[in-house]
């Protein structure tokens, strides 16, 4: 029993029943209580919630209350005190933010009917891992042994698995299936692990649904021709053939008769052991439903979505539209009969999405799959409809029945009913495939590739699709023409990241038709015929030639049409400012409409808006002058959870402090974008154009733009330059930081260090800077051809080739050249300043050397090998860019730390990189120091209740936190998985341990997919064999009793001279992988060590083939030698203590503690 | 647009984007499975519509023409570009309103004198409507029922006939007691307008329900009707239950229908019973609205001997959710068990009862 929950031992168990959600709420479940009140709701998630165990309807009709009492049923509600909630781990592609948000409005509800919610998620950056949320916090692996650990440790009575995505699902059926979970006596909660089964098991499932005959779509693996060619005459002609394991669905084709079907599976059998042969459904419509159920069997169709892609492309890389905007009433109600049919056939309890192809000259239907939990989809429907899916499926969980539930937005109604929507919204996959090197195949296909997604809403197609291209990217202005593909109709048969644009460059400047499009892409002509009115319009306008011809029709038109101002500017080679000024002197300003569920029948209590052109009134008064908070946007690479937890801490914080908050944001996967955590949320664009608008119709006090990452940064200086009360650090400081010169000079005018760099626009001076300061050097072109944009080149060839063949270097487009300085450690400072003056600061180390961006690296807090000497210079360097800044509010240094060349000398520590603003690693280190430090720089930023100064890294702390990044390398077939200067993780995890190695172990095996190796089974070790690292990781490995192999007889010979290590050289094929997948099956290889230098340049470089395929074959792969060596010693650590063991029962390892156990207290 | 219902209004739709998949041809066959159109009837019923966004290009492969040269061809004004959420609010506040379709030169003039407006309510609309003279459907069909048409949707129609029931339309005033005998039961369809205005219906359906045992259905003003014959009362909501997403609690098991269970309606309605405490002898209330808990249902109790239930929403659809449409199918069985019931004392049957209603 946890500590917390202090229970009176003479209440009888049978009156506590009754008592219950009295009881056991309020303060005293927090024995440990922290001195400021923490609350999970911001405002009550839902409005007036009665705690009672009366079965009534939640109706504003008192008579409908009395007469449900007497006939709704009496579904028990099971009887827990304390629960587990299982979270998703790091955000990887296919599993993101999502789940932060359903795992957080789970959370809310629990401990809105005063149950202790234990969670287990090692994501740190996550809003969902606060004691605000959990009881308890655990920063473990989501795998079965530490969930079990967990389980064995804090005796819950019930554990929620459908809030974390597949992998809590996962880990759920396999406790399940160990007995785990009926030995502790642990209730699984919601949808029972049986419907869990059925809908992961593809034969069961296509079995149950058969039993209602509901058409499927139907695969089959087979492992031969024959078996290939039997299972098209089954299924019939057109088939498709997917190959399991192959790179970028290599292999995988349509084959229309059995001669094609013979050659192709021939040629997919030779690259992967088996394949699945599939109906074709080429260009039939993909549909999905959300749908919630309940104990009590009432079942209800939350948001129906439609995909802008045919079938073909990953829901989660289409385009989506919300609700469907292709399908007749009867279409519909097809598909929704058979949603309600097959979730109630299988028995969820709770919610769930289904997908469905449907044919679009017919109504042949069949079910594509069911997700039996909370999916990206169900937090996509969330916010477009502002029914919180999550919140409602906890309820559920918990025994409660949809008509006892309020409706949370219009409070007064009930949550069994679905929401009627009286506005569109179109959500964009943001890609991000260009920043993973080129060799990542663009195509997108059954596989997901995208790493988050926007979404727009809009009262008509265009205003939400333009809306929504600006969002993945502002760079984007709208729907333009920003590529021109050399083989158009390939680009439009295939679909691509920029499939959209392609249609762009066809429309407008191929004169394509509606008709041509559609027969190349299979894409809707409602939609095309959409986008036709876009393009006509962009040309009225570029006929109209310049502002003073675009006349109020033609503005009005344009604006409903989404068009920005910046869009229109460009069209008529105008400024933004003056289309701006133009439109409003037209008198032509966006309208605040409110998102109410119920498309205004009722009237709603919260205040969940967006802004339209087609409209002429407002939803609200504009009287409450809040101030506003501008969110991060689309997760991408580098920018992710991290900053929602910063802009939604800082939004608390300033509601704490009294304040109205306006948030700004347009990611459905974040918690920022809950209607209920900010007194108003829009539901908007964060580009000047928007945010101006917003701050106009609020007359809000003041904007905050340093807690969402780097996209409100960058419209800060034109915001304050516009009059607008830029909140905290002053904008012209935050530009002197980003300019390179600016901020080289300041750091020179206060005698902080920094490498060596120029900026040049020819390749001869890059030459002579370099030659000057000695290679390597770190190039940074502004104009990136192919490849990745930054490198670190270590001699003039490659510096040659990457100014030359890689980027353009001109006066046009000046490269940043700096001084690259080899082995050199990197630490990274965050910190929190008020009016110049330091008020708390963090320092932690990298693991990696300096050269790994330091979103890939391993960060180590408290540091562990820095002096008291090194703290005190770098909290000394921190005050003095606080002060010459003049920040109030967060900053992040990055600092690097020379190699120390004689004894004594007094290491170097040279600033590389500096932002004015909140960084990734805040929430780390406000969670590993139980320090909030947003909520510091908060009150620093309004200036009001500003803490007094305290260094709080001088406190001794007895446990270490690392935090490692998530990569999605499975999922980017052919990429290079190499660390570089430019970021390729996808997310990131942390957890804690009493050392080093206990901190670094459980937070590798936290990463999603990491193995442990098992014990005498064989390491691949390659590459960079000048590391000095490799020798000793070498010799603790076989010391460890590893089999060590190798492919070069370069590595072969230079490990055979170590002592005591011997070596073996194996047969590599490069080219054929299922021999190579033999041969490492032969040799048992369960890891694979390969110290890479830099990205291969072939795809039959072994070192590439070997890192690579490590991560086909799902092994742990080590590709740094500081990550690798560490990883050495920790197995060296934990292998005595049974590391290499799983679950035992009885035998809880040392580092399955809770948060509030590490750090002494609920932080 | 085509639902009798909706006879004399200016219909505002929420949902901004309109007409997307253009208009399927409105013709079908006369047989077991259809009933003459696609469409709820023949013709647009509405006065006028006023939408968001109009889709100029549709998108279909049933599709034959645009909304617009649909409305056109029917001559019924439709206007777009319009802030309908503002028109929703409006109707929110002050309930359904009188109104105007005003374009371009016509907004310089004056407004109407509210006087001047055309009332549809207070004219007979079930009159307009309904048909003006009986007429049969699916005449193989295995038991006879009869239609009282207030405004019928062809989709109740359908309902009926693919279960397998001959259908006899008639007029909403015929005098269905004089020849209720050569039926196995009773259906009161759905229409426009005030329930008052059909009292006469309400009145010879009393008649019926006291002399005749049979079961009877009715659906939005069939169901009014039963209401009143019961002895309740109908009033004007201020707004109305409309849309496809009206929640209703089943508040008795009956059929396909369980006790406890909230059902998703389409509903559009002006007018409702009042929920009275107690309920006349020998009623129930079947279902409530769970959002006002006005009257969603009324059923004959189950030891009055009686079968007769009507429903405020619509389970045949039409557009909107199928969680009811079984009741069709309960409905047809109750009547299908009524008659084997009946056929076993047939003589009994057919020689006292005709005499009994003379």
């Amino acid at each position: 029993m946890s500590l917390s929950r202090l229970r009176p031992s003479w209440i009888n168990p049978l009156i506590r029943l009754n008592l219950r959600p009295f009881h056991s709420s309020g303060a005293s479940r927090f024995a440990l209580a922290a001195t400021r009140p923490l609350r999970a709701v911001a405002a009550p998630a839902v409005g007036a919630y009665l705690k009672e165990e009366r079965h009534v309807l939640n109706s504003p009709s008192e008579i409908a209350r009395k007469i449900s009492a007497k006939v709704l049923p009496k579904l028990p509600r099971p009887d827990v005190q304390k629960v587990v909630v299982v979270g998703s781990g790091g955000l990887s592609i296919g599993q993101a933010g999502e789940f932060d948000y359903s795992g957080s409005q789970a959370l809310k509800a629990l401990s809105e009917e005063g149950v202790d919610a234990v969670l287990i998620n090692p994501n740190i950056a996550t809003w969902q891992t606060s004691h605000q949320l959990a009881s308890e916090v655990y920063f473990l692996p989501i795998t079965t042994d530490y969930v079990a650990y967990v389980l064995e440790k804090e005796r819950p009575d019930g554990i929620l698995l459908t809030f974390g995505g597949q992998s809590a699902l996962n880990v759920g059926i396999e406790l399940d299936r160990m007995g785990i979970l009926e030995r502790l006596g642990v209730k699984v909660l919601g949808t029972p692990i049986r419907t869990l089964e059925v809908s992961e098991d593809r034969d069961l499932f296509v079995k149950a649904l058969k039993e209602i005959d509901i058409p499927v779509a139907q695969s089959t693996a087979v492992s031969s021709v024959n078996a290939a060619l039997d299972a098209a005459e089954v299924i019939g002609y057109p088939v498709i053939l997917r190959s399991a394991f192959t790179l970028g669905g290599l292999g995988s084709g349509f084959a229309e008769n059995a001669d094609e079907l013979r050659d192709l599976s021939a040629k997919g059998l030779s690259l992967s052991p088996q394949v699945l042969i599939e109906r074709s459904m080429k260009g039939w419509k993909e549909l999905e439903y959300e749908v919630v159920r309940d104990g009590a069997d009432n079942t209800i169709i939350c948001c129906n979505m439609e995909n802008f892609d045919p079938l073909g492309t990953h829901t989660g890389d289409s385009i989506v539209v919300a609700p469907s905007q292709t399908l007749p009433d009867d279409e519909y109600h097809m598909l929704r009969s058979a949603a309600i049919k097959v979730i109630r056939h299988l028995g969820v309890v709770g919610e769930c999405n289904i997908q469905y192809a449907l044919n679009p000259t017919s109504k042949e239907y069949c079910v594509i799959e069911v997700n039996a939990r909370l999916s990206r989809s169900s937090a996509l429907a969330s916010k477009a409809t502002g029914y919180p899916l999550a919140y409602t499926a906890a309820k559920i969980a918990l025994g409660h029945t949809l008509p006892e539930l309020p409706n949370a937005v219009t409070k007064t109604t009930t949550a069994c009913f679905e929401p009627s929507l009286d506005y569109i919204v179109t959500k964009i996959p943001k890609w991000d495939l260009a920043k993973f090197s080129s060799q990542v195949n663009r195509e997108v296909g059954s596989s997901m590739k995208s790493v988050g997604e926007v979404m727009a809403i809009g009262r008509t197609f265009e205003e939400s699709l333009q809306k929504a291209i600006r969002q993945v990217d502002p760079r984007w202005k709208g729907f333009e023409v920003y590529i021109e593909p050399e083989d158009l109709d390939t680009a439009l048969t295939r679909p691509t990241d920029m499939r959209l644009f392609a249609i762009a460059y066809a429309m407008f400047r191929k004169n394509y038709s509606v008709d041509k499009l559609h027969d190349l892409t299979k894409i809707d002509k409602w939609y095309l015929y959409k986008i036709d009115n876009i393009v006509q319009t962009h040309h009225a306008i570029r006929n109209a030639g310049s502002i003073d011809n675009i006349d109020h029709e033609l503005m009005t038109r344009a604006k409903r049409m989404g068009f920005a101002d910046a869009q229109i500017a460009d069209i008529i080679l105008s400024t933004e400012d003056i289309v701006r000024a133009a439109r409003k002197t037209l008198g032509i300003t966006p309208f605040v409409k409110r998102i109410d569920t119920l498309a205004a029948e009722y009237p709603a209590h919260t205040n969940y808006l967006y802004t339209t052109y087609n409209a002429s009134e407002h939803d609200v008064e504009f009287d409450e002058h809040g101030t506003m908070v501008l969110g991060s946007g689309v997760y991408r690479i580098g920018s992710s959870v991290e900053f929602d937890w910063c802009a939604v801490t800082c939004a608390r914080k300033l509601r704490d402090m009294g304040k109205r908050t306006v948030m700004i944001n347009y990611n459905p996967e974040t918690v920022s974008t809950d209607f209920d955590e900010a007194d108003r949320l829009y539901f908007e664009e964060l580009g000047y154009e928007r945010v101006m608008d917003i701050y106009e119709l609020e007359q809000a006090q003041g904007v905050i733009v340093s807690v969402g990452g780097q996209l409100p940064q960058n419209i800060a200086l034109r915001l304050k330059k516009n009059n607008v009360n830029v909140l905290g650090t002053s904008p012209e400081q935050i530009d002197n930081a980003e300019d390179r010169h600016k901020f080289s000079s300041v750091l020179d005018s206060i005698g902080v260090d920094q490498p060596a760099w120029t900026e040049v626009t020819t390749l001869v001076a890059a030459k002579a800077f370099a030659e000057k300061v000695g290679y390597p050097v770190l190039i940074r072109p502004s104009y990136v051809l192919s490849g990745a944009a930054m490198n670190v080149v270590f001699e003039e060839s490659s510096l040659e080739y990457n100014l030359s063949a890689a980027a353009n270097v001109s006066p046009l487009h000046p490269v940043v050249i700096t001084k690259f300085i080899d082995n050199a450690q990197e630490i990274d400072v965050d910190a929190v300043a008020h009016n110049g003056k330091l008020l708390v600061h963090a320092i932690s180390e990298h693991v990696e050397n300096a050269g790994v961006h330091s979103g890939d690296a391993t960060l180590v807090l408290p540091p562990y090998t820095l002096s008291i000497q090194d703290m005190a210079r770098l909290k000394d360097i921190a005050e003095k860019v606080a002060t010459a800044f003049e920040i109030s509010g967060p900053f992040n240094m990055q600092i690097i730390k020379t190699p120390v060349k004689v004894p004594g000398e007094e290491p170097e520590l040279k600033v590389i990189e500096c932002n004015l603003r909140a960084s990734r690693s805040f929430p780390f280190v406000s969670k590993v120091l139980g320090h909030n430090f947003i909520d510091v720089a908060t009150a620093a930023i309004v200036g009001q209740d500003v803490p007094d100064p305290i260094d709080i890294m001088k406190e001794k702390r007895e446990y270490t936190s690392i935090k490692v990044a998530q990569f999605s390398w499975t999922r980017l077939g052919g990429a290079d998985p190499f660390l570089g200067v430019e970021m390729a993780s996808t997310g990131e995890v942390a957890s804690f341990g009493k050392n080093v190695h206990e901190a670094y172990w459980a937070s590798l095996l936290s990463t999603t997919g990491f193995k442990v190796p098992r014990a005498g089974s064989g390491v691949l070790l390659g590459g960079d064999i000048t590391k000095p690292e490799m020798a000793s990781i070498a010799k603790g490995l076989v010391d460890m009793g590893f089999k060590l192999y190798c492919s070069s007889p370069v590595v072969e010979q230079f490990l055979n001279t170590i002592p005591y290590v011997i070596a073996k050289r194996i047969f590599f094929p490069t080219k054929d992988k299922r021999k190579l997948r033999m041969v490492f099956d032969e040799y048992e290889i369960q890891c694979v060590i390969n110290l890479a230098k830099s990205r291969g340049l072939s795809f039959t470089d072994e070192d590439y083939v070997a890192r690579r395929n490590a991560v086909d074959f799902g092994l742990p792969l080590l590709n740094n030698a500081r990550t690798a060596q560490l990883f050495v010693e920790s197995l060296g650590a934990k292998i005595p203590l049974g590391g290499l063991r799983s679950y035992t029962e009885g035998h809880i390892p040392s580092e399955v503690k809770s948060w509030q156990e590490f750090i002494g207290r609920r932080a | 647009m085509t639902d009798p219902s909706y006879r004399g209004q200016i219909l505002v739709f929420t949902s901004p984007l309109i007409g997307n998949y253009g208009v399927p041809g409105n013709t079908a066959p006369f047989d077991n499975k259809d009933v003459g159109v696609v469409l709820e009837s023949q013709n647009i019923q509405c006065s006028a519509v006023v939408v968001g966004d109009v889709a100029e290009k549709f998108s279909h492969y049933t599709a034959v023409e645009s909304l617009a040269t649909w409305c056109q061809r029917h001559g019924v004004p439709a206007i777009t570009g319009v802030d309908t959420r503002a028109i929703t609010r409006l109707l929110r506040d002050q309930g359904t309103t009188l109104g105007r379709v005003a374009i371009g030169l016509d907004v310089s003039h004056p407004v109407p004198a509210a006087e001047e407006f055309w009332d549809p309510s207070s004219e007979n609309l079930v009159d307009q409507v309904s048909t003006k003279v009986p007429y049969e459907l699916n005449p193989s069909g295995s038991i006879k029922i009869a239609v009282l048409d207030f405004g019928v949707k062809a989709n109740i129609l359908r309902s009926l006939v693919r279960r397998d029931a001959a259908v006899t339309v008639l007029p909403w005033n015929y005098d269905f007691n004089s020849i209720r005998d050569q039926f196995d039961g009773l259906f009161l369809t759905n229409g426009p307008g005030d329930p008052t205005h059909c009292m006469d219906a309400a009145l010879k359906l009393r008649r019926t329900l006291t002399e005749w045992d049979r079961p009877v259905f009715g659906i939005c003003m069939g169901h009014q009707i039963i209401g009143m014959a019961a002895g309740l009362d109908a009033y004007r909501m201020t707004f109305g239950n409309r849309g496809h997403n009206q929640p209703v609690l089943a508040l008795v098991s009956s059929g396909s229908i369980k006790a406890g269970r909230v059902y998703v309606t389409s509903q559009n309605h002006q007018y409702a019973l009042k929920l009275e405490d107690p309920f006349p002898q020998g009623w129930e209330p079947f279902f409530i609205n769970c959002n006002d808990s006005s009257v969603e249902g009324i059923k004959s109790t189950a030891n009055s001997g009686k079968k007769v239930w009507g429903v405020q929403f619509h389970p045949e659809s039409a557009g909107g959710p199928l969680d009811t449409i079984e009741m069709f199918t309960d409905f047809v069985s109750e009547c299908q068990a009524h008659k084997t019931q009946t056929s076993g004392t047939f003589n009994v049957a057919s020689t006292e009862q005709p005499s009994a209603t003379v």
